[in-house]
């Protein structure tokens, strides 16, 4: 290990099957969905009714969503989080209800779903003195603030970095998705041959990340290391991926190259598995570029906890952890039948293996990709 | 060394190049469109402007007259390794209210796709990733102030750390825009305007976007 390599000393998360990464883990591993029917709104005449919503948080609060996740979220934090520490905070839309209340109600707070003052905001609530910074990349949002935080650690210009992702479930969002045709009526169904679209989930989650010398000097216990990491664009459709999976393919070579990690070390995949025909596919199609004539272990969580949107590249790095930690790999909750393209690759039912080197991809609205590779610590 | 390599800029009347010393008033920003076209600064293949909200059509303009400054030319069918890293202060926040608007004003029953992709801050830069075929990495990053400065920072790390071979860096808003086109290089540019070094180096506290484009603009008429 070298003194600036990026390890992860802390995570947790609350989802929507409650609040604990250890409580979403069990539920993954038992096969069981969290998406159920909206509450929040009427969501009757959309494509889908169907999300994965947190039934701790309040709709109509005064406070945000986004907001009370991350008052919780805070409450369940394992370890203290130095207050030197760089925040880089990962969301899609933010405090979005801000937005339909002033449009519903007259109420003139528009302005308070400004990113930046999100940013200030949770900076205050974590007691953060360090820099921040929101990123925002589409559904690959937290999986590049990961990467992010992992080269300003290897460059030196930070030895500690909190990376917080969150996004919710709300009618600005599903009626969105809605408009584009790409929602599953049913619950999602990731790489099932039957599949026909994702269902929105929310989340809200943590990663502390130190240099190895800096976590070594704090007696940080270290769950593992971002090895490598690659960022592309398609640079071809704003909702649609590229059929050939290039630009996936492109983050994923950097990621290995960057890590030195020959694809044959590779033991798994958390793939960004969706449940939209194009993505899946697309993604197959990515890794069989890849690994050539290997088949590579691959499952999606997004059946278990919907897309979380900016905070799903977090939510699958959580995951990551778990399945390092327990050397189990969940089943991809939702598929029935396995599409001919998938099929050796994702299962139906845990697959127990040594799971010490991962991938896991993102990719997003406007062609944006993202490839992390973690690697346990030795 | 990282060195700028085009700045392209865009206001409410004017659009320029700064190392090229080119400035072009405008009466009417729907005139700008087919001035860009007429002087070759944007792509022939590009055709879908007009469905672009505002921010994305800054952006987008910036971006053409950045490359056209560095003499470069891409397109969807060229796709060059360049990234596009973004920044504003208020993200696609007027964006975000328009879309909700139309929602509510079709009796919340019926929104459109059309307007839903604008409501990510990511979407101008992704735009432009489309038309101008750039396969580095993408991204919109927002500070708590002094976005300019903070972002070139973040751009010369990424080219630092070999994670983009060269960037375009932007900062644009609803009304005006500008975009930095930068690059490592072994040796300064014949016509280099300034190192990156020497770029951040000029920025002062609380340094409006629309006093950045007025100082530099100017600087490269000198």
């Amino acid at each position: 290990m070298l003194k600036t390599d990026p390890v992860i000393v802390d995570y947790n998360a609350m989802t929507p099957y409650g609040e604990g990464i250890d409580v979403c883990w069990r539920g993954l591993m038992n096969n069981r969905t969290s998406i159920t029917d909206i509450e929040r709104f009427d969501a009757g005449h959309f494509i889908s009714n169907k999300a994965a919503t947190i039934k701790t948080v309040t709709f109509g609060n005064e406070k945000s969503l986004v907001w009370q996740m991350l008052e919780r979220l805070k409450k369940n934090i394992n370890n203290e989080i130095p207050q030197d520490a760089d925040l880089l905070l990962a969301s899609l839309n933010g405090e979005i209800e801000f937005i339909e209340r002033e449009l519903l109600t007259d109420n003139d707070c528009s302005q308070e779903s400004r990113l930046d003052l999100l940013l200030a905001k949770t900076q205050d609530l974590f007691r953060l003195k360090g820099t921040g910074m929101v990123i925002s990349a589409a559904c690959a949002s937290s999986s590049i603030a990961i990467a992010k935080a992992a080269s300003m650690i290897t460059s030196g210009q930070s030895s500690c970095v909190l990376v917080l992702a969150c996004d919710c479930v709300s009618e600005f969002i599903i009626s969105g998705f809605s408009a584009l045709m790409a929602l599953d009526k049913h619950c999602a169904r990731p790489f099932d041959i039957k599949r026909a679209g994702l269902n929105i989930g929310e989340a809200a989650g943590y990663l502390l990340m130190m240099s190895q010398e800096r976590a070594e000097k704090e007696g940080r216990k270290t769950a593992g290391k971002v090895r490598g990491w690659g960022m592309s664009c398609d640079a071809n459709h704003m909702t649609g991926p590229s059929t050939d999976g290039e630009g996936l393919f492109l983050a994923i070579k950097q990621a290995l190259d960057r890590g030195g990690v020959p694809s044959e070390k590779i033991r798994s995949i958390c793939a960004h598995g969706t449940g939209t025909v194009y993505n899946d596919a697309m993604e197959i199609t990515a890794y069989k570029r890849i690994f050539s004539e290997r088949v590579c272990p691959t499952y999606s969580i997004k059946g278990g906890i919907g897309h979380t949107m900016g905070a799903a590249g977090l939510m699958d790095i959580l995951v990551v952890l778990e399945t390092i930690k327990n050397a189990v790999l969940p089943p991809t909750v939702g598929v029935k039948e396995i599409a001919k393209e998938a099929v050796g690759w994702v299962k139906k039912k845990k697959v127990c293996l040594h799971n010490d080197v991962v991938l896991s991809t993102n990719s997003g609205f406007g062609g944006i990709n993202s490839a992390l590779i973690i690697e346990t610590c030795t | 060394m990282i060195g700028i390599r085009g700045i392209g800029w865009i206001t409410k009347n004017k659009f320029g190049s700064v190392f090229k010393k080119e400035i072009t008033e405008y009466a009417d920003k729907a005139d700008v469109y087919s001035l860009f076209k007429k002087q070759s600064i944007i792509p022939e293949s590009f055709r879908h402007f007009g469905r672009f909200d505002r921010v994305s059509k800054n952006t987008c303009l910036a971006i053409s007259s950045g490359l056209f400054d560095a003499d470069v030319y891409c397109s969807k069918e060229t796709k060059p390794d360049l990234g596009i890293l973004s920044t504003n202060s208020k993200g696609c926040l007027q964006s975000n209210i328009n879309y909700f608007k139309d929602y509510i004003d079709c009796g919340r029953r019926l929104s459109r796709g059309n307007l839903f992709i604008f409501t990510l801050p990511s979407t101008p830069i992704a735009e432009s990733a489309i038309i101008f075929g750039c396969q580095g990495p993408i991204a919109h990053l927002t500070f708590k102030d002094d976005q300019t400065p903070s972002i070139l920072e973040h751009g010369r790390m990424m080219i630092s750390q070999k994670e983009a071979k060269e960037l375009l860096i932007v900062n644009a808003n609803e009304e005006e825009a500008i975009c930095f086109y930068i690059k490592e290089h072994a040796h300064a540019f014949e016509n280099e305007y300034m190192s990156l070094e020497q770029l951040q180096e000029s920025f002062t506290d609380t340094e409006e976007l629309s006093e950045i484009i007025l100082r530099i603009s100017e600087k490269g008429t000198e």
